[in-house]
């Protein structure tokens, strides 16, 4: 589980990106986070994985600090799904979602069975166990992100953290991807934030919501309770009428 | 053009058996250049000379031993250190066209080396440190001139490297053009790279720094294996990027410096082997990494050996060779790769 | 005392054959010498050779497998009748022509050691600029004598005649050529001398052009030819100079030091003859002398003082200064 308590961040000596930042995401829970571009989300997501230091509170991972923990240890505790990933020198599918057990592997040490079955399994709960020996750069972005959580569940990962995982995606694969985020993070305990612009599909799926707006927490809760039109108006800054899909039952929001 | 991809993951034996299966090439290389030259001798000559040299003519131990063997050996040794240093800058920068020449580490180092001729050292410590020297400023310049917030951007460290190759060679240049005659010839190979003063005494310098420098990369071989991904998802992945970048930039400086401090500037060798390997074996660094190295060890030997027999009894400078090899090769790449780089 | 031994009589062995006993005295005495001068040239068995370098050099005999690392010293070498014994050259080595057709050892800027090893010389002469330390070590490693000769000045070209003469056994033919070449040298030193001295500018490369400083043996003959040369004062030794330049120093001659062929001069000439305010452009003093007897510390080279003497000082007339040149005292092909 991961735990920001009291945070702040500071590029340089300029504008807050975020302060105050108080919230958790335990075992099987899915929280989302919305809010608009530069309301700090990204940093967020990099102050959850130790990549940056916040200026003021602390980051707790099982209950310790973050400061606590080298890079390998985080890396196996913190898994992180970018938006996108360009790979600059081809590999196999499976040789990407091995990437993740590079927090467990020894200096000389190559994978052994154990690494390979975690891989595979991996590529199995994504769904895309029948690429494994295709170059990553031929699949298309729905399967590309699969991949990429498989890698990250690979990693035998306590919490997930998404960066727009859907940003690029058609919207076949954003349910898709959303589901499969869903019943990972159920199946295996796991402590998942997502950043995410689809307010539906986060409503939809996300067990508690996390709305920022200039670099503050504005609210928090359930779907349900947050997702109203002044709140999604003061975030968004733009006219909306929030009411109920008729037939999921998730609230919906319709730009005026 | 087709990348090879395996079907399982990479074990240590596969990594093992290619290798073994390289050495024994590089074997029957050294053998085959030890028997090629401007002197007629034939492989039977070339066994007595290392079993019973007894029946053998004095001037054919000679010319074996401390002409071809020291050259031979030199050259394996600077292939496999140019070409492993290839691989790795372009690990590190994720860009294809990236090798000690065209980052202009190696006139880096060949401007140290000249400096050290000028101070006055003669091949002794001297000049093989001065190399390394200059071969680290040079690196610290292309990354001081090129680092971002989000680290290094490789196109602008390439274009970095053009400009102090440039330099440094312009630097040379204006040394030779205003030295006296007997300086003169001594750095005129700074430029074209030769290996015709070899001695043993320069392979045994450089075969440590060769050989410790390969092991060091290696271990770092996944690191920059997840490199390529990006520095982002590299250090999401636990790898400690600053790090992995400095201790290999440092151990090939290091490696390159020593090398062209004895052989001079030779350039083609770091692009064109770790590129082979790659179509060849897939893009894992763990194979990659002994592949060029010995690829690159090979490749040299084979230029050489060609430099000094093509147009016997004058000698084509070896980077002419490399060159006339290495641009078609390019050409090709960017053909068949195109725009892929621009990304 | 062979006389003492004949006259004292109390001593006197009354032999029946006194003369023969004479004889044999004198065959004792002379024997050393009969065996020395019959069985090798003038001193040359076992003797250390200290070279221009300083360098000790040990021959065991007369060497007969000489490999020439310069085209300067294959003249020499064939200009002292020993064309019969060189075994290799270097790639320009090309005067004389018998001399381009021996086998190629590599330039000597880049010897290929391996060619001079298979060839097994006896001796190879090089020269302190241009051959490699390194190949020259090689080449002693395979027990090899190497002789290292540095002529810088016109002068040191007669000296070194005689010490490679020296070296191969033919000392008195060397010394006799050795002083021919010195008498050629001084009879054109006097002829200048008193006379007024032209300011001259060497050109040794047409595109850039570039002329030589004081170190070069280009400026040691317009010296000795009563010249003096406008750039012997800059700093580099083969300065790249510009029109402005030459333009500055308003030589009276000019003299182009190339191996171009007619047309290829016409056109420098030409390029010349655009500024008017050059003295030796305007006097038409723009002169072609052939680079190969005016930059190699060769023989020949005095042919290329004299020649210089008489462009600069036209004064003197084509009489005072016919060339010495033609045959040897011996007819050797060799004509400097």
């Amino acid at each position: 589980m991961i735990q920001f308590s009291d945070v702040g961040f500071q590029y340089d000596e300029g504008l807050w990106a975020l302060k105050n930042i108080s919230f958790q995401a335990g075992k099987s829970e899915l929280v989302g986070v919305l809010g608009p571009n530069g309301s700090g989300k990204t940093t967020l997501l990099k102050l959850g994985n130790g990549l940056l230091r916040p200026r003021q509170g602390e980051v707790l991972l099982e209950g310790k600090s973050i400061d606590s923990y080298s890079r390998i240890q985080i890396a196996r505790e913190v898994a992180m799904v970018p938006q996108q990933t360009h790979f600059h020198f081809t590999f196999s599918v499976l040789e990407v979602v091995l990437m993740g057990r590079f927090p467990y592997l020894k200096r000389f040490e190559f994978e052994g069975e154990r690494d390979v079955e975690i891989a595979r399994r991996a590529l199995e709960t994504t769904h895309s166990i029948e690429f494994a020996s295709r170059p990553i750069d031929e699949l298309s972005g729905g399967e590309r992100q699969r991949v990429l959580i498989a890698r990250a569940l690979a990693q035998e990962p306590s919490v997930m953290l998404l960066d727009e995982p859907t940003a690029f995606l058609d919207l076949k694969f954003k349910k898709e991807i959303f589901e499969l985020i869903s019943s990972l993070v159920r199946a295996n305990a796991i402590a998942a934030v997502v950043v995410s612009h689809d307010i539906e599909l986060a409503a939809k799926y996300c067990d508690r919501i996390i709305m920022l707006k200039e670099g503050e927490i504005v609210f928090v809760g359930k779907p349900h309770e947050v997702l109203t039109c002044e709140s999604v108006e003061y975030v968004y800054e733009c006219s909306v009428v929030v009411d109920e899909n008729p037939v999921t039952g998730a609230p919906r929001v319709s730009v005026v | 053009m087709e990348v090879k991809l395996q079907k399982g993951p990479l074990t240590a034996r596969r990594v093992i058996g290619i290798s073994l299966i390289l050495m024994v090439a590089l074997g029957a290389a050294i053998l085959i250049s030890l028997v090629c030259g401007t002197a007629k001798i034939s492989f039977v000559d070339v066994f007595r000379v290392f079993s019973d040299s007894s029946h053998v003519r004095e001037s054919t131990k000679l010319i074996v031993l401390r002409i071809r063997l020291p050259r031979v050996i030199l050259a394996g040794l600077a292939g496999f250190t140019l070409s492993l240093g290839g691989l790795v800058f372009q690990a590190l920068l994720r860009n294809p066209l990236a090798d000690p020449f065209v980052l202009g580490v190696s006139s880096g180092a060949a401007f140290g080396a000249v400096i050290a001729i000028i101070l006055g050292f003669s091949f002794g410590y001297g000049v093989p440190l001065f190399a390394f020297l200059g071969a680290i400023i040079t690196i610290y310049l292309v990354l001081a001139i090129s680092k971002r917030a989000m680290g290094v951007e490789s196109s602008t460290a390439i274009l970095a490297g053009v400009i102090v190759n440039a330099f440094f060679t312009a630097i040379i240049m204006f040394f030779i053009a205003t030295s006296t005659e007997d300086r003169l010839h001594s750095m005129l190979f700074w430029l074209y790279g030769d290996l015709s003063q070899s001695r043993i005494s320069y392979s045994v310098m450089t075969a440590p720094v060769a050989i410790a420098g390969f092991f060091l990369l290696y271990s770092f071989s996944r690191h920059l294996n997840l490199l390529a991904a990006g520095e982002e998802s590299a250090l999401h992945l636990g790898v400690n990027v600053e790090r992995a970048r400095l201790v290999c930039f440092l151990a090939v400086s290091l490696m390159v410096g020593v090398a062209v401090s004895f052989t001079g500037l030779i350039g083609f060798v770091g692009l064109i082997v770790p590129h082979l390997a790659r179509m060849l074996l897939g893009s894992d660094n763990r194979l990659l990494m002994p592949v060029s190295a010995l690829g690159g060890a090979l490749f040299l030997i084979a230029a050489d050996t060609a430099a000094r027999t093509v147009m016997s009894p004058s000698e084509l400078p070896v980077g002419v060779v490399t060159a006339f090899l290495g641009a078609p090769f390019f050409i090709y790449l960017l053909k068949t790769r195109g725009s892929r780089w621009t990304q | 005392m062979i006389w003492v031994c004949i006259t004292r009589r109390p001593f006197e062995v009354r032999t029946k054959r006194p003369m023969k006993r004479r004889a044999y005295l004198i065959m004792y005495c002379l024997l050393p010498v009969l065996i020395l001068g019959l069985t090798s040239p003038e001193g040359v068995r076992g003797e250390t050779f200290v070279d221009a370098l300083g360098r000790r050099v040990v021959l065991n005999r007369a060497p007969r497998r000489i490999v020439s690392l310069a085209p300067s010293v294959t003249e020499l070498l064939y200009y002292l009748g020993l064309g019969n014994r060189v075994v290799g050259v270097t790639t320009f080595s090309d005067y004389p022509p018998d001399a381009a057709r021996k086998p190629k050892v590599g330039s000597y800027v880049h010897l290929n050691v391996e060619r001079i090893l298979e060839l097994e010389p006896d001796l190879a002469v090089g020269t302190k600029d241009g051959n490699e330390p390194s190949s020259v070590a090689l080449l002693e490693q395979a027990g090899i004598p190497v002789y290292i000769v540095n002529p810088r000045h016109v002068e040191d070209v007669a000296d070194t005649l005689f010490s490679i003469a020296r070296l191969c056994g033919v000392a008195q033919k060397g010394k006799r050529l050795a002083r021919s070449l010195g008498d050629r040298i001084e009879k054109v030193r006097a002829q200048v001398r008193g006379l007024p001295k032209p300011l001259v500018f060497v050109q040794i490369n047409l595109k850039p052009i570039i002329s030589v400083s004081r170190n070069t043996i280009h400026n040691d003959v317009i010296r000795l030819a009563g010249g003096i040369n406008v750039m012997a004062d800059a700093r580099i030794t083969y300065p790249t100079v510009s029109v402005e330049q030459v333009l500055a120093r308003r030589p009276d001659v000019i003299i182009i030091s190339s191996m171009e062929r007619a047309g290829r001069f016409e056109k420098a000439r030409r390029e010349w003859m655009r500024w008017k305010s050059i003295p030796a452009v305007r006097n038409n003093r723009v002169y072609l002398v052939d680079s190969d007897i005016l930059d190699r510390a060769s023989p020949r080279i005095i042919k290329g003082l004299e020649t210089v003497a008489q462009l600069l000082h036209p004064e003197l007339g084509k009489k005072e200064l016919e060339l010495n040149g033609g045959k040897t005292s011996e007819g050797t092909p060799y004509s400097p």
